[in-house]
């Protein structure tokens, strides 16, 4: 993003502090529903056509945390856009470690993606592996998948950012706000992903918001925070892993 | 006053039927995409329906439910609709489909469009009953005969096909001889390694962003502070912005392999993941059933494939159907007195509708398997037309091949609806068809078994 000469000035000599810090935030979604567009377009790049995610692509964003006051610094977030295939489900655990924020899309299209949100949540939260594939069912990759737990969702969400992102606007532009935004109770974003995100807009407002809060995240000090066993358990195993 | 009665009761299975068949497609084909043409799924469940009731038909034949004359008619109309919607509407609808959903096309081009791509696919259906010695002359251009023996020898090829891999693909898939042992550690060290590309990968791009931006702030700046076009050019193209140029240029290189890399690390994590999940499973009670079936299977396997090379090679057609087979050497060899009329009704009906709820079943479940495999939200209408075109196809021939399975006095009943076609090409079509299917899954099967990866355990 373009800044004025005098915050270039100073972004620059703090730039070897903060640009080494690790800010990783996770892309998540059904296949198809427009993550790689959504992460190109954060970059500011325009995709025509993408290709199926295979794995994990990784882009790397500057951002400027708390702009326009004096304690503004630059920051490099990586966003981990993770392949939707539910045939790869059994190993993209690999790419959840150490996430400090996640960002779910889904498409407005389709309202089967934004159920499916509720699903990738378990799956983040829920670091284990435990689908059995059987050769005969088609469907099996899902038959083992914990409930979904509201309780046990807010509690997790205290701790990790989340942004829902709904995609592909322009083929659906009479959505209201999805319901898993509600119950978290967090900011969504809806837009056409092919256009570029414009900094002072009210979706840039909120991308811009959201990455402030990731930071503050990882960058606070581990409090004891009041909450369900559960998420006291989440909060330790993130302890372990810095 | 019979027929209406014998009427309702078909309504009422059609009905049955075309609920079953939307069911299915709302909650296992379209499980994951929002349903918006619903068009689409009235015409799946429709030839679901129709399929149905033609086997029903002849599962009502055996059995002797109904009046002769209104199975027959019943018959002919059955026939005809499903004619009707596998040559005239779907093939109209699908290209209806493709053309609208082509930006380029204007809307007032896509109906006439849409027309002339079904004349052509009527020409080349047409033109499919030449190679095949199907027809006695005898026939009008436009008779039940001539569109059911070209779509009798598409859907034979079709069930050949599926026949064909799936013989040898079953036993591959259930038995354990074929599964290779994969140890925890070796997935450990695979993802360990995975991670560690990622890492690499993650701090190229860190550094390529930064020089990324300090090459668009060397170009600003200076363009800012001196605002001359001479200034900012030479600032491109000075020894310092070229260094920044190739750095860049270097790391974008770099990150481009390693991404090729974390893809094909991911993807072996994902092999072995799976092959571990197969083992698993293999050791459950379900597992070793299978397992045990396996065994059987890959008897079975061998021994059609024997057949089928045999009929072919000898030109054997078979003129009676395994029921009054089995029944004459019971009362031959083993003198058993038993009520051949009985027997053979209750065997038959017995052996046909295992066939009919195996197929059905099968065909089922392979195109759910296809199309989870490969559509995706802007194609998935489009290919649900396709499936539910291969799946009536499919039908109707099982009906003309089931013919054999059944003994001659209720063949009667198929030969005078479905006319005069040479049935015995049918069956010679599905062996060859059979035989180069199964030939060419095994030499596939075994290419892909020897490119799995090896145990990097086992073998340190």
């Amino acid at each position: 993003m373009m800044q004025t000469s005098i915050s270039l000035s100073k972004s620059k000599t703090d730039l070897s502090d903060a640009s080494r810090d690790k800010v990783k935030i996770l892309v998540l979604g059904e296949a198809g529903v427009g993550k790689t567009t959504f992460a190109q377009s954060v970059k500011g790049k325009a995709v025509r056509n993408p290709t199926w995610t295979v794995g994990c692509s990784v882009d790397v964003v500057e951002h400027s945390y708390k702009a326009g006051t004096p304690q503004e610094t630059l920051y490099l977030i990586e966003l981990w856009d993770v392949g939707g295939s539910r045939s790869h489900r059994n190993s993209r655990h690999v790419f959840y470690q150490n996430a400090h924020g996640v960002i779910l899309v889904h498409d407005l299209e389709n309202r089967k993606s934004e159920e499916a949100l509720r699903l990738w949540l378990t799956e983040l939260f829920d670091d284990t592996p435990n689908c059995v594939n059987s050769p005969l069912h088609p469907s099996s990759s899902f038959s083992r998948l914990p409930t979904f737990d509201t309780e046990g969702l807010a509690g997790e969400r205290s701790q990790m950012p989340i942004l829902v992102v709904g995609a592909k606007l322009d083929m659906a532009p009479q959505r209201p706000r999805s319901q898993i935004a509600t119950d978290c109770g967090v900011d969504e974003l809806t837009l056409d992903c092919r256009q570029p995100i414009s900094p002072g807009s009210t979706n840039g407002l909120k991308l811009s918001r959201f990455f402030d809060r990731v930071i503050d995240k990882q960058t606070a000090p581990t409090e004891r925070r009041r909450l369900t066993s559960q998420g006291y358990n989440v909060v330790d195993r993130r302890r372990r892993l810095y | 006053m019979i027929i209406v009665a014998d009427t309702l009761v078909m309504l009422f299975s059609e009905v049955l039927f075309f609920a079953g068949g939307w069911l299915f497609f709302m909650k296992q084909l379209f499980r994951d995409y929002e349903v918006q043409q619903r068009t689409v799924q009235l015409m799946f469940s429709v030839t679901f329906a129709l399929s149905c009731t033609l086997f029903e038909l002849i599962i009502f034949e055996i059995v002797g439910v109904l009046h002769s004359s209104s199975r027959f008619l019943h018959w002919k109309l059955g026939l005809f609709l499903i004619l009707f919607v596998l040559i005239v509407i779907l093939p109209y609808y699908t290209a209806y489909s493709v053309f609208k959903n082509i930006r380029l096309i204007q809307k007032h081009i896509v109906v006439p469009l849409s027309v002339f791509s079904w004349m052509v696919f009527i020409y080349f259906f047409w033109k499919l009953g030449d190679p095949f010695p199907m027809l006695s002359p005898k026939h009008g251009i436009l008779s039940i005969e001539q569109a059911i023996s070209r779509i009798g020898v598409i859907g034979v090829t079709v069930m050949a096909l599926l026949s064909g891999f799936g013989a040898v693909n079953a036993p591959y898939t259930y038995m354990t001889v074929f599964m290779r042992p994969v140890s925890d550690n070796s997935i450990t060290q695979m993802e360990r390694k995975l991670s560690q590309t990622m890492d690499i990968l993650v701090a190229k791009k860190r550094r390529l962003a930064l020089a990324e931006r300090e090459r668009a702030m060397a170009v600003f700046s200076r363009g800012s502070e001196e605002g001359g076009l001479l200034r900012r050019l030479w600032g491109t193209v000075s020894p310092a912005g070229s260094a920044l140029r190739e750095q860049i240029n270097t790391l974008e290189t770099e990150s481009a392999g390693l991404e090729e890399l974390s893809r094909h690390l991911f993807l072996e994590v994902v092999e072995l993941r799976n092959m571990k999940e197969r083992l698993e499973y293999s050791q459950t009670w379900q597992g070793r059933y299978f397992n045990v079936m396996g065994h059987f299977f890959s008897v079975y396997c061998v021994w059609k494939i024997f057949m089928a090379t045999i009929n072919i090679v000898f030109d054997r057609v078979g003129k009676v159907d395994p029921v009054t087979r089995g029944i004459e050497i019971a009362v031959k060899y083993m003198g058993f007195q038993i009520d051949i009329p009985f027997y053979s009704q209750h065997i038959s009906f017995i052996l046909v509708g295992v066939i009919v709820l195996t197929s059905i079943r099968g065909l089922l479940i392979t195109l759910t398997k296809f199309f989870y495999a490969i559509s995706s939200s802007k194609s998935s209408n489009i290919i649900v037309l396709l499936l539910a075109q291969i799946m009536g196809m499919y039908f109707v021939s099982s009906v003309l091949l089931m013919r054999m399975n059944m003994p001659s006095e209720y063949r009667s009943i198929v030969t005078e609806v479905l006319g005069d076609l040479q049935f015995n090409f049918y069956h010679r079509w599905f062996d060859v068809i059979f035989l180069i299917s199964a030939l060419s899954s095994i030499g596939f099967l075994y290419l892909a078994h020897k490119q799995a990866p090896a145990d990097t355990d086992a073998l340190s």
